[in-house]
Formats: structure tokens, sequence, C-alpha cells
């Protein structure tokens, strides 16, 4: 069930219109299990999944939060620890480090055949389980109080909105808004609506329009340099429109629904330097990378040396984070690297000169970003290499078709929506417009996504991880 | 509450302000001709039967759809084509296709203007098109012809349809065909109750006709075909060319599903029986498969090799010679780069070069 697609619209007005005729606490089961029914929809085989993670963290966390003997405290977090990431190291990773163990042995002359599993990746296992694991984490670090109610926990798990791909909640920000009875107006319903039409304008009009120019390239075999640098450039407006347009949808659906999902993205690239697209860039898993593992490495109290090694593990961790496969691994180590390199760089003020100087800067940084998702969209290392020698010694003629002309309109209203936010410092700048103001911008907003929606429907790329 | 009501009550007028807006603009540019592309790309949504309705106010004009491709005028029409000879004693092709097979028999004849081409076309035509326009024009052909039967690879999913209008609701071409699906090593044939335009437009056969594609066509679907008063928005046009080209995708992925229908079989049989009617009648049989730039086509040369192989079938499949996957190779209508077109027309001198001249 996609959220751009009409199943799951019907799905939402059947949820909405049931929630808002119950008390509270029924709210809370309700939604509990339209998150399952939504889940299962995806593969019902995986419900037992993700049934057993929220029974052995809740389970763990009780017993963390009652624990006084530090040892034991400790022995308990490695336990969820290892659960979690030992479900996730099975369902994710176990045939990608098969494969590579095994091309290391065939490297070194010794011939395997090793065991492979046949697996399906549960979706959202990545997001769900970090959520988890932020739960017990924060408990050990006596940073949150557990819930005694299992089935409020359980919704925090498979809250639907934001199971399959995100936003990574902190069990401090939605837990609390879980057991506390929510406040249903129709201000947050408007503004959830509106989050969801841009989210879709983002994915529909947009990601799915430009996606198809964006495979020919990287399915050609021989495309020009003009090619890959066009293909890189569409790749950035895809993936962030995808990602983030999903976010959009997760969080104006919750927003209707009188719950407030921690904002992913902050207009990335309008970012100048790596430090700061980090802070715009899905914010939830780099505030999460950042918490749990950077901060647990020591960060930067240990040293010069050790903090760039702390960033480096952190990004390339953050790589695999995103799927098993090496050119991912590749992607994290380039975002370390030119985060480490970032930190010795001398800085300069990218103030004045009217405003053209950040302008530089941005048109500048976005190159380096955009060749970094070369790195992860590429198909194998040699692909890597072949792009980026065209990108040095290619010619110029351009060989891949445009995506269709609304895409180009919908990127532009999309730009233009993303500097106001920017201006506004929200993502809803325009909630103290006056109706007719509001009006006319849905207005708009829907006949352009009805000029642009008429795109086969991609899967969300932020699915697969 | 009042605040939300009142914004969406506005939203809904700014939007019926907005489509009558973009309709009169519409309006005004197709009548001066302008912004042809913006006006086409609006028109994609009508309905089927808004779009026919729309060509059938035109009938008798230079290349109107609704008239193009009927089976009888694809037998009867034009014999020998631009640039070929007109010497009824030339080494004749007739060839039976679309658009990229003209493509290259068009670079051929240009090649060697000694050859005479006949040429049977229809756009986009579906394997089941071209076969069944193959099959009715046997007695039509002479010993000695070449017989040339091209398969599109974004055709294929036609083979499930009776008329483009179901499988490519965006041009909804009416002309009619059969449907071929193997069964028992037998072609079974599902014959369409519409075969010319008088068909088309007798009000007799139109309840009949529409429930045999409802009921038979695999590729029909409802939103193409429903409320065509609503072609009058713009908006609403918009809204039924997302819904369709959404259905329409997952249609044809379903019917390239063996499970669902045989294409391989079909095509296998298709090939096998052309090639075997063509030697019965002393002509030389070739297939021509062209695969598209679509990555999601099926891929001919793998489902037809072993039968091509194993009955010694010449065939020129352009997936050997231009690679289908290098965007660079298409133009941007989606048909081959001329240049490309050139190579399989060399190809396809070259196997046709021993076969005898008239005398």
């Amino acid at each position: 069930m996609l959220f751009n697609e009409l199943q799951y619209w019907v799905f939402f007005a059947l949820v909405m219109t049931g929630y808002v005729l119950l008390p509270h606490k029924a709210q809370n089961r309700f939604l509990l299990v339209a998150s399952y029914v939504f889940y299962g929809f995806w593969d019902w085989r995986f419900l037992g999944l993700i049934m057993f993670s929220t029974v052995v963290d809740y389970v763990i966390g009780q017993k963390i939060h009652h624990e006084t003997a530090e040892t034991r405290r400790k022995r308990l977090l490695w336990i969820s620890l290892g659960v979690n990431l030992g479900l996730l190291g099975v369902f994710k990773y176990f045939n990608f480090f098969i494969d590579t163990f095994a091309a290391v042995l065939t490297q070194a002359g010794v011939s395997a055949n090793l065991p492979a599993l046949s697996i399906i990746l549960p979706v959202g296992i990545s997001f769900y389980t970090f959520q988890t694991l932020s739960y017990t984490i924060d408990i050990y670090r006596r940073e949150l109080k557990p819930t005694d109610d299992f089935l409020d926990y359980a919704l925090f798990v498979a809250f639907f909105p934001q199971l399959v791909a995100g936003p990574i909640e902190r069990a401090k920000n939605l837990l609390p808004n879980i057991i506390a009875p929510r406040k249903l107006t129709w201000a947050a319903f408007e503004r959830g609506l509106g989050l969801c039409l841009i989210g879709l304008i983002k994915k529909v009009a947009i990601a799915d329009a430009i996606a198809p120019t964006v495979d020919s390239v990287f399915a050609s075999p021989d495309p020009t340099r003009a090619d890959v640098i066009l293909a890189c450039w569409l790749f950035a407006i895809q993936i962030y429109c995808d990602f983030s347009g999903y976010t959009d949808i997760a969080r104006g659906t919750a927003k209707a629904l009188g719950f407030r999902l921690m904002r992913n993205f902050a207009q990335p690239y309008f970012a100048i330097n790596p430090r700061e697209f980090w802070q715009r860039w899905h914010i939830s898993l780099s505030t999460w990378l950042r918490d749990y593992l950077y901060f647990s490495l020591g960060g930067s109290r240990k040293g010069r040396a050790r903090t760039h090694i702390n960033l480096i593990t952190t990004m390339l961790l953050g790589g695999l984070w995103h799927g098993a496969a090496w050119n991912f691994v590749l992607w994290g180590a380039y975002q370390g690297g030119i985060l480490s390199l970032y930190r010795v760089l001398p800085k300069w003020s990218l103030g004045s000169w009217f405003g053209l100087k950040r302008l530089i800067g941005i048109a500048l940084f976005f190159q380096i970003t955009s060749y970094g998702w070369l790195l992860f969209r590429a198909d194998s290392f040699m692909q890597i290499r072949d792009f980026t020698n065209r990108l040095l010694f290619d010619s110029n003629a351009l060989t891949a078709q445009l995506p269709p002309f609304p895409a180009f309109v919908a990127i532009l209203i999309v730009l233009i929506w993303d500097i106001l936010s920017e201006r506004a410092g929200r993502g809803h700048f325009y909630a103290s417009w006056p109706n007719a103001a509001r009006a006319f911008v849905y207005a708009g907003l829907i006949y352009l996504l009805a000029f642009g929606g008429t795109v086969s429907t991609q899967s969300f790329i932020y699915f697969q991880f | 509450m009042a605040r939300f009501l009142k914004t969406l009550a506005l939203t809904i007028l700014l939007l019926a302000g907005l489509d009558l807006s973009v309709a009169g603009a519409l309006r005004v540019a197709e009548s001066r001709g302008m912004l042809t592309s913006l006006v086409r790309f609006f028109d994609y949504g009508r309905s089927v039967p808004g779009k026919h309705a729309v060509w059938q106010n035109t009938l008798g004009s230079v290349d109107n759809p609704m008239e193009a491709s009927w089976i009888d005028g694809v037998l009867t029409g034009p014999l020998f084509y631009e640039g070929a000879t007109d010497d009824p004693s030339a080494l004749t092709i007739r060839s039976y296709g679309m658009s990229f097979s003209a493509n290259i028999f068009r670079a051929a004849v240009k090649m060697d203007p000694s050859l005479t081409w006949d040429a049977h076309v229809a756009p986009a035509a579906s394997p089941n098109f071209v076969y069944y326009a193959n099959q009715l024009d046997r007695p039509n052909r002479d010993a000695g012809d070449i017989v040339v039967l091209s398969f599109l690879s974004s055709s294929v999913p036609g083979m499930a349809s009776l008329s483009n209008r179901t499988w490519n609701p965006e041009q909804p071409m009416p002309f009619t065909y059969p449907i071929y699906r193997a069964v028992n090593g037998q072609l079974q044939t599902t014959q369409p109750i519409v075969t010319s335009l008088e068909d088309e437009l007798n009000p007799a056969f139109r309840e009949s006709w529409n429930r045999q594609l409802r009921t038979e066509d695999a590729n029909y679907l409802p939103i193409a075909f429903a409320w065509p008063a609503l072609d009058r928005s713009p908006f609403f046009r918009l809204i039924r060319r997302a819904f369709t080209s959404r259905q329409q995708t997952k249609a044809k992925q379903a019917i390239l599903k063996p499970e669902a229908f045989p294409i391989a079989e079909t095509l296998q049989l298709m090939a096998l029986k052309f090639a075997q009617d063509a030697r019965k009648d002393g002509q030389l049989p070739i297939l021509f498969l062209i695969q598209g730039r679509d990555p999601g086509d099926v891929q001919l040369l793998e489902l037809l090799k072993p039968v091509l192989d194993a009955n010694n079938i010449a065939y020129l499949a352009t997936v050997e010679l231009v690679d289908p996957t290098n965007p660079a190779n298409f133009r941007s209508d989606g048909h081959y780069q001329f240049i490309k077109d050139d190579i399989f027309a060399e190809a396809f001198l070259d196997l046709i070069k021993d076969w005898p001249r008239r005398p």
C-alpha cells in the first residue's frame, strides 16, 4: 500500500473516520490494529517479526529501568542490541557478508561454496529497529522512563504513517504524544492535508517523472559526460523528492491524526557544506547516528585523530544502514571523508555580496553532493569508475531523453516552496495567510498534482532500506 | 471548523475557476494552432469514446486516426512505397509491420533501388495484427517473394487485445484484429465483432461490441471509457490520464506473466506457421524482432530464438545489432536513429542477398 496509490487514501479515510469517533485509549488500540493491517498489506509474514521486536524491547526496557546493578543493566542492553542488530544482520546483511567473504576467499585462491539464505528484506526493518533501539538505549542512559502500557509501546513501534520509511522517531518525542490525549483541530487537519499535497507533488510529479531518465542513463552502456551530469543532478532531485515527499505525507497523515512527527528534511540542497547538509538531510537518521553511535564512540572528546576516525566510522555505518552493498559503504566513506575534510579546512564567510556568495556556495556544494549520489545510485564499482571517467574526459553531447515538461514546472514550484520555507524557518509558512490565499495555494497544488501525475507509479526508494 | 470549511469551499471554487481558465486557454490555443504539444498533452486524457467523437467530426481529413489501418485498407492500400521501384518484375518484399519496420525498409530500398516494397503497416501494430494481415494477404503474394513479419517488443501486450483502443488508450486508434492464443499447439482465434469503420459507426453493433471488449480484451480499462462528459474539464482529463496510465502499466505487466497469457507459445506458433506457409508458397520468410527502448518489454529474441534456430527461420533481431539499453540509439519519439535503421537495412539486404531474383 503505497502513499501515492488510491488504496492508501481509502485506507486513511476509513482510519480517520473510525478514529475521530473513539475516545483516547480506544483510538490508540484502533491505530495499532490499523498499523498492523497496513504492515500486513506489505507482507503479513513479517508481522511476527515486528511483534517479536516489540515484545523484546518492551520487556528489556522495563527490566533495565527497574534494575539498579550497572553490570546487569549493561547486560540487558547488550541483549537488546544483540536481538535487534541480529535480526537486522540476518534479514538484511547475511547474504551480503557471505557473498563478500566468498569473494575474498576466491581472490585468495580458495574455492568456497558458502550457504546463502533465500530471504526477503522485511519492509521498514531498518527504521523500526533503530526506533526500538533508541528506546532501550535512552532507558539505559536514564533519559527516558519506560511506558507501562504495552499496547501504547506497540503503537510507538508500528505507527503506520512512519513505519516503513521513517522518520525514525525517538520515544521521548512520540510516546508522550501517544500516551496523552490528543487534540484534534481543523487547523492541524488542514496543515496535515497541505503537507500530504506537497508530498504527493514531490513524489508523483517530480520523483516518478524523472526516474525513467535517470534509470535510462544508469542502464546505458555508453552515456556521454552531459548524460552523466544530467543523471547525477536529476537523481539528486529524485531521491530528495522521493524521500522528503514520503516524509511529508507521513507527517501530514500523522498531523491530521493529532500527532507531531519530527521534521526529517530542512531544504538540504540549500546547504553550503557537509556539516550543514547533514543537519538538513534525513535528520532523524543523522541525529540518531550522532546520539547513539558517534557520541558512543567518543565523538570529538578524544582528540583530533580520533574525532576523524569516529566521524568516518559513523558515516561508513550510516552508509551500510542504507543497504547491503559496497557502494553504500563507499557513499558513507565519501560523506565521512568530506565531513572530516571540512573540519580541517579554513572556514570562509559566505555572507554579503547580496547573498551571491551563499548562492555560489550552494551551487558548488550541490555538485559535491550530486557526485556522492552517483556512488549511491551506481550498480557497481565498475560503473562508478566508468561514469567518473566520463565526467572527466567524455563529450558534452546530451543523448538522454529529458523528463516531461510538467516535471520541470513541479520542480520550479517545489524550489519556490523550499525558498519560502527556508525564509520562514518552518514548513507551514502559509499557515497565517488569509483563507483566500491558502485556498489559492491548495487549488494550484491540486492542479499541479493532476498535471504532473500522469506518469507510472514507482515504489519509494527508501522502502528498500 | 468554519475556517476550514471556508478554505475548502474557496479551494473548490478556485479549482473550478482555474479549470475554466485552462479550458478557455486551450480552446484559444487550439483554434490558433498554438501550443500544440500542450493541447495534445491535455487531449491524451480524453476518454476513448471522447477521442473517437473528436475524430469522427473530421472524417475524410488526411491521416484521420478513425479511418486508419482497418484491415481492408491495409491490404488494398498503395502497393509500392516511395523509393522503391515500380517494376513488377523486380524482387518484391511483402512486409507486415509498423513504423519501426517501415523505417528499415525505407533505408533498404534506398540502398538497393532494384527492390519492390509492398508495405502493410499499422501504428504500433501488435503481433496479432501483423500475423492477421499476413494471413489475409497470403493470396495476393507470389512465389519468389520475400515475406517479412515484424514483431515489436512494446506492442506485445496488445496480443491480448482486439483493438489499439484498449491497450493504447492515449492514442486509441479503433482498427481491430483478432486475439490469437496458443492452445495445445494450435492458434485459437477470437475474432472481433467489428472489422471495419462502417461496423464501428453502426449503432447496431455498439452494445455487443462494447460487451466483447469488456469481457474478452484483457487490456480493457473501464476508466478509459467511462463518463465521456468529464472530457469537458481539462482537470478531469488529467485525472483520467493519471489513473489510466497507472492501471494500464499494471494491466500490461499482468498480461506479460505466463499464467495470464501464453505470450511465448503464441509468438512461437505464429512464427512457425508464418514460415511454414511462406515456404509452402515458395517464398522466403523472414522475421524482424524489433526491441524497443523500454527495459520492461519482453525480450523477443530470447523468446523466439529456440524456435527460429530449430526451424532454420531467417531473422533480423535488432538487439543483436544495436543496444536497446543505450538511449543514444533512439530518437526522441522512441524510434531508432536513422543511422541505426541503416545498420538494420544492411543486415536485411545481407539476409536476402542469395535469394534468387526474378529472371
